[in-house]
């Protein structure tokens, strides 16, 4: 009887770890973008998003950030801007939209006095460009 | 073979989105024989081995009263109380806990107040309340079938002076007890957080390679203590913050920032 149950036990724990793998595979599969929620899709008028990307490259915002399509941006002082797009806040205070987001890029201790982002002294055509290369981080 | 057309029949299950997950309309009798049982198996099976203390305790009762009428009640019900809007509307029903009440034995009762129940709208209560008052909401679960509505009516008027405490248990070394407490806080409601599989939402940040990150919210420098600060009062270091503050106690805090402090 006690065997029996070992090997029962044994085939039910063969079966977890199976379901464990199964469920590892899906996660993959829906974090790859195979899931059926669509990442929203933010468009900024007359705004120049590969300019937005040489402007990230220029001011250095790989020091503090990992922000994906930017060559050596693998900062770890702010957050990972990867999926930037589906982010609901800016810096879990302020509405992900447009125009929150525009000023937070000019100028960060406006907004959030504490924050350790600085400002660079960005005019609000640069800041439009770079927020417009972080929507098409989705 | 077999596991493969499974597999796929599964898989075009899940896609076709023909499954009607609406509380509108009930379980076939057979789903709700295979989900009730299921359940009710792994409950005897799971809490076989606890060991129950004694549960005559007067002042016990009271404690587990008080418990059961601020935090059940909404759900459950009471003798000539209804539940809550909330209550009314799910499914599986939560029914009245004067059957199990009744019927149950006193581990099963614990383990189920304790644990939850997935997917069926039952909480677990683990991280709410301290063991003993877990135990306390089982003495009274076993005194709550002989309470007539006007007893129940009578209790309600004489518990104000006793309070249902917050668990107070001291911070685990366990690297595991750090993923359940952020699991059982929801912190991955708003989060993802590798190793507590969730619904991937980016209201907050990822938490993936935490342990790198130099700011707490852009904030604190990135160390144990700042994390517990953080955890436990948001609003006090960033008053504009929409992270709130979820009543984690400090021990739970550390075992999540032990956690959070081991994703590279």
């Amino acid at each position: 009887m006690p065997s029996k149950w070992r090997t029962t036990s044994k085939r039910l724990n063969s079966l977890r770890v199976l379901m464990v793998r199964v469920g590892s595979a899906l996660t993959l599969v829906s974090a790859s973008g195979c899931s059926s929620e669509p990442p929203p899709s933010i468009s900024i008028p007359s705004a120049d998003a590969q300019n937005g990307r040489r402007l990230i490259e220029q001011l250095g915002c790989g020091t503090c950030h990992v922000i994906p399509g930017v060559p050596g941006a693998k900062g770890t002082v702010g957050p990972p801007l990867e999926h930037f797009a589906r982010r609901v806040y800016v810096a879990g205070k302020f509405p992900n939209e447009p125009e929150w987001l525009v000023r937070f890029i000019r100028d960060p201790p406006a907004l959030e006095p504490r924050t350790a982002m600085p400002a660079l002294g960005l005019t609000e055509g640069d800041a439009r460009d770079i927020a417009a290369y972080l929507y098409e981080l989705r | 073979m077999f596991a493969v057309i499974a597999g796929a029949v599964g898989l075009a299950f899940v896609y076709s989105g023909y499954y009607d997950i609406s509380t509108m309309t009930g379980h076939y009798p057979p789903v709700q024989w295979a989900l009730n049982e299921s359940m009710r198996r792994s409950v005897m099976r799971h809490s076989a081995d606890i060991q129950v203390p004694d549960l005559s305790d007067p002042r016990m009762v009271r404690v587990g009263f008080r418990c059961f009428h601020d935090n059940c009640v909404a759900c459950h019900g009471a003798p000539g109380i209804p539940p809550g809007d909330a209550g009314k509307g799910l499914m599986p029903i939560p029914n009245s806990l004067v059957q199990p009440g009744r019927d149950w034995p006193a581990q099963e009762l614990y383990w189920v107040t304790r644990n939850g129940i997935r997917m069926a709208g039952m909480p677990a209560w683990g991280y709410r309340f301290s063991e003993e008052n877990l135990w306390a909401i089982v003495a009274f679960l076993k005194q709550l079938p002989r309470l007539t509505t006007a007893q129940y009516h009578e209790l309600i008027q004489s518990v104000d002076d006793v309070e249902c405490g917050r668990p107070s248990e001291l911070p685990s070394n366990d690297p595991e007890s750090g993923r359940t407490a952020l699991r059982q806080y929801g912190c991955h409601g708003c989060h993802i957080i590798p190793g507590v599989v969730g619904p991937n939402v980016h209201v907050g940040p990822t938490l993936e390679g935490f342990a790198n990150r130099k700011f707490i919210a852009g904030i604190l420098p990135n160390s144990t203590e700042n994390l517990v600060r953080w955890i436990r009062q948001p609003q006090s270091v960033s008053p504009l913050t929409t992270m709130p503050d979820m009543q984690v106690t400090e021990a739970h805090a550390i075992e999540m920032a032990h956690y959070l402090q081991t994703l590279k």
